[in-house]
């Protein structure tokens, strides 16, 4: 890897894993325990924030201070655009030497703060407004087909420590917590576009340091679904330093197919895309093979991919699957962060970059 | 990519697109040599004056100026300088039905009962079809606070009278005159005083033409009576006649020696012509081309980085992919009204921006209502030797007060007859009635009888809580949330309307010259049918109940401006293109 510039990793969480770290009373934040398991995969290259007493990811979150409704003051820690507003300073990502930094973000922390019943029926009705208004009966079928296996797969112990340990702090039961993102993030305007600013906002800013030569975006579950709308609304010039798409357990197929989702992907920049999928994961699916295709099971039918339709450009997304094997004793199917497997297969592309 | 030269249908050679306009592909090509330093967005009746006054203005052409369009580049004039085209405004909608009449499209939802038209997405847009009626705001209709006393100094110290000269507003009598015209001003002009919430003619301004000492034969000469007129009135009254003129922006003179009218005003001919100079100057070299102009190439978003209280719009999203807006780039919104409102909306939605609930708020629309007569020839004095087809325009502006405040409104009078059956009346008259959607009452018309329209446009209150542009749940084509649009008339407005019908009955008697006469039609147009939408980034020098400072900026945008009467505080009862025109004008200049 060449030492002129930094790779820098940056992951985006799903549901139930917007826990940012709390140093002074030594919570850990959801990405710890993924770059716990990067360091010996990645050695001293893998840089450490300078402005935590152990190290770890940098987390950058939309909110910050908490409930503060601030989102600049997160912002501020990946730095501020210069007078000539095409470069962004700001404080280091890693201590000296390292080649690798790791950004996590937070971007929806402040859903749970206050539990407010009423707020979380009208988001319900909302969500299920959404879907009614978007699913189709096609995405509806595939659905059910495709996630009956996953629903009726052995169940596993609940998650990764981290895993557990957020769900339990923010105090979410899976329904509500698919009711806050998934309904509001479809349903709700100025919900889903203040999640993707922030996350735009944050790549472009990264993209515009001039310590940063490589970005990686390492994202999972409903996280894949933000990044994968951000995407072709980052800058061009910035676009240039992205370097990899990695997604995990992505729910898109099913955005596309039940919500109307994929439709604003004309401008796709040049990144490598690859997905990892899990063939238990009820959430995850594989995204290369078609539609029809997913259904059969017949990988070999051909097709030109889920998201060519869409994008009338000579660029599309263009996507790579690869299986992974998440479940063992201690890891459900949608666990990849937590499995030893994956985070090599991801040390691997972050070496690669 | 597209095409480098003109395309060929199966009925056209699309010569005209091709030399006035550029491809997406053409224009992200050029802006790699040399960055577009104004971008403006939206190729409407503002957004054109803006680019073609920069253009032309910008001596040391230091500026590139990129024009983005939503719709096609449809006609190159105004629909009634193409008479009998048949290509009129659609009927207002709840929900959009699709495109109609081939770019009318409804962009947002609402609940104003009977919906509202929507846009016609074209280059042109709306000035394409509209009236022509150019009355100015009256100082009373534009109190400062909350107009900025900066835009109003601009304003009434030149830029109005620029812009009625370009709309071709400033000049009475040379489009509508004759018999029909001289009668009917005479007798508005004797009955005003006696018809209640008139406001007397000595109150108004001087009809834009009158020059501050006028010449007593000019003010004859604008009235189009002879200057040997017997008994002739008082220069006083002369004037206060002259404010009874239609202020319409109908130029169907030559302005100079040798020069074609441009007739009825739309803004698309300006732009033809700013695109043509732009690419001459060029010498066909594109990277040199000071302005493109862009059709089909949708704006979704603005991007704003943020530094320190001041955002940047750093970016432009779009249907055909991200535009880098320059560092020392400017970006115009000029999407009329509504879509404006929405953009700021759905753009700064999630930033924190202190004033954000301030956009959408104080939407003010025009309350709207039209009664045709039908009135014996016979009942006119001095119309038996009037000859052809006859037809009038003229004006009276109102002042209701209630609930302690004034509220404004003003009448747009046509009228039109016969002599003679042997004229093709139908087709002139799509050229002489100013607004087309009142034609069809013309034809209620006879060899025996005049028809007159007397069409109320009333004011509505500004910050009414009820009246708002909010983001919508439901999203659009390209996934950005449609604007919400809601008006509710508090009981001053609906007041200031009875008032208005009630002034408007007495001016029909007063035209019908005490005989009986028929009543055509009357109706109150909706309130979402009349195009006037503003208010919603309204202009004020406090960010704390202003959108838009006085520049017509965005308060806490370094780069961001906008165009249109969405910028206006209040909106009196004028209709906004002329104000609209001079702050376009006002602001191109302020950014050379």
């Amino acid at each position: 890897m060449e030492n002129d510039g930094l790779t820098c990793v940056v992951t985006v969480h799903g549901i139930g894993l917007q826990r940012p770290p709390d140093d002074k009373a030594n919570v850990a934040g959801y990405a710890d325990e993924l770059h716990t398991k990067l360091r010996p995969l990645l050695g001293p290259s893998l840089g450490e924030d300078p402005q935590r007493p152990n190290g770890g990811p940098v987390y950058v979150q939309s909110e910050y201070p908490s409930l503060s409704k601030d989102t600049e003051k997160g912002l501020e820690r990946i730095g501020n655009w210069d007078a000539s507003r095409s470069v962004v300073k700001g404080a280091a990502l890693t201590q000296a030497g390292a080649s690798i930094a790791h950004v996590a973000l937070v971007y929806s922390g402040d859903e749970e703060h206050v539990a407010d019943p009423l707020a979380g029926a009208v988001i319900a009705l909302l969500g299920i407004q959404g879907v009614l208004h978007y699913a189709t009966p096609e995405g509806l079928t595939e659905a059910f087909g495709n996630n009956l296996r996953g629903l009726f797969h052995r169940k596993t112990p609940a998650a990764s420590k981290a895993q557990a340990d957020a769900a339990k702090a923010a105090g979410a039961q899976p329904l509500t917590s698919l009711v806050d993102h998934v309904g509001g993030y479809v349903a709700r305007n100025v919900l889903r576009e203040r999640v993707r600013v922030f996350v735009r906002d944050a790549v472009i800013r990264l993209a515009a340091r001039e310590d940063v030569k490589t970005i990686v975006l390492n994202t999972h579950s409903n996280g894949t679904v933000i990044v994968f709308d951000v995407m072709p609304r980052i800058w061009p010039e910035q676009a240039r330093k992205l370097g990899l798409y990695l997604t995990a357990g992505t729910p898109l197929r099913k955005y596309v197919h039940l919500l109307s989702w994929g439709n604003e992907v004309a401008n796709w920049p040049d990144v490598k895309w690859i997905n990892y999928y899990d063939i238990d994961d009820p959430v995850g699916d594989q995204l290369q093979p078609p539609l029809d295709v997913r259904i059969t099971g017949d990988a070999d039918m051909g097709g030109s991919g889920l998201f060519v339709a869409y994008a009338p450009a000579d660029r599309k997304p263009t996507v790579v699957d690869q299986l992974v094997s998440n479940v063992d004793a201690n890891r459900d199917s949608h666990d990849y962060w937590g499995n030893p497997e994956f985070c090599k297969l991801l040390a691997d592309q972050i070496r690669s970059a | 990519m597209t095409s480098p030269v003109a395309e060929t249908t199966d009925f056209t050679r699309d010569v005209l697109g091709r030399y006035i306009c550029n491809g997406f592909d053409e224009a992200v090509a050029s802006a790699g040599v040399r960055r577009f330093d104004t971008i403006v967005v939206g190729g409407g009746a503002f957004g054109a004056v803006v680019a073609q006054h920069l253009l032309y203005r910008d001596q040391q052409r230091a500026h590139r100026i990129l024009v983005l369009e939503a719709g096609p580049f449809v006609l190159p004039e105004h629909v009634q300088n193409l008479p009998m085209l048949g290509l009129n405004v659609p009927d207002p909608v709840l929900t959009d039905p699709g495109p109609r009449c081939e770019v009318w499209g409804l962009p947002w939802i609402s609940d104003i009962p009977g919906g509202t038209i929507g846009l016609a997405c074209c280059l042109g847009g709306r000035s394409i079809y509209w009236g022509g009626w150019s009355p100015r705001l009256l100082t009373e209709e534009t109190p400062s606070p909350p107009w900025p006393s900066a835009a109003l100094v601009d304003l009434n110290g030149g830029y109005i009278k620029d812009a009625a000269d370009q709309l071709g507003a400033s000049a009475a009598n040379e489009f509508v005159f004759g018999p029909l015209q001289n009668t009917l001003r005479q007798l508005l002009f004797e009955a005003a005083p006696a018809i209640a919430d008139l406001i007397p003619l000595a109150e108004l301004p001087d009809y834009p033409a009158v020059p501050v000492n006028p010449d007593r034969d000019l003010l004859l000469d604008l009235l189009g009576l002879p200057r040997d007129t017997p008994n002739p009135p008082g220069d006083g009254d002369l004037r206060n006649l002259l404010k009874v003129e239609a202020p319409l922006a109908v130029q169907s003179h030559a302005p100079l020696p040798g020069s074609f009218a441009m007739n009825k005003f739309s803004a698309a001919p300006l732009i033809l012509e700013a695109a043509r100079a732009a690419w001459a100057e060029s010498v066909g070299n594109d990277a040199d081309r000071r302005l493109m102009v862009v059709p089909r190439w949708h704006v979704t978003r603005l991007d704003a980085i943020r530094s320190n209280n001041l955002w940047h719009i750093g970016a432009i999203e779009t249907n055909q992919g991200v535009l880098p807006v320059p560092p020392s780039g400017r970006v115009v919104l000029a999407m009329a009204t509504i879509e404006n409102t929405r953009m700021a909306l759905a753009s700064f939605a999630s930033l924190g921006m202190p004033n954000y609930g301030q956009i959408g708020s104080n939407f003010q629309v025009h309350m709207r209502s039209n009664l045709t007569i039908r009135v014996p020839k016979a009942a006119f004095q001095g119309l038996a030797a009037a000859v052809g087809l006859q037809a009038a325009a003229l004006f009276l502006k109102g002042r209701h007060s209630g609930n302690g405040a004034a509220r404004h409104f003003h009448f747009q009078i046509t009228a039109s007859g016969l002599q003679g059956l042997n004229t093709d009346a139908e087709a002139k008259l799509y050229k002489l009635i100013p607004d087309v959607d009142t034609v069809d009452a013309f034809r209620a018309m006879t060899e025996d009888h005049v028809v007159i329209a007397i069409r109320g446009v009333a004011e509505m209150d500004a910050r009414n809580p009820s009246s708002t542009i909010r983001l919508a749940e439901d999203r659009d084509e390209f996934g950005v949330p449609r604007a919400f649009v809601t008006v509710k008339p508090t009981s001053g407005d609906l007041a200031t309307w009875d008032a208005c019908d009630a002034a408007a009955n007495e001016v029909a008697k007063a035209l019908a010259c005490g005989v009986d006469f028929d009543v055509v039609a009357f109706n109150r147009d909706g309130l979402g049918t009349t195009y006037h939408e503003g208010g919603t980034l309204a202009m004020g020098d406090s960010p704390e109940t202003s959108v838009t400072n006085a520049d017509t900026r965005f308060h806490f945008v370094d780069n961001l401006f906008a165009t249109g009467p969405a910028l206006f505080p209040t909106t009196g009862s004028a209709n906004p293109m002329l104000t609209g025109v001079a702050l376009a004008r006002r602001l191109a200049e302020h950014l050379i």
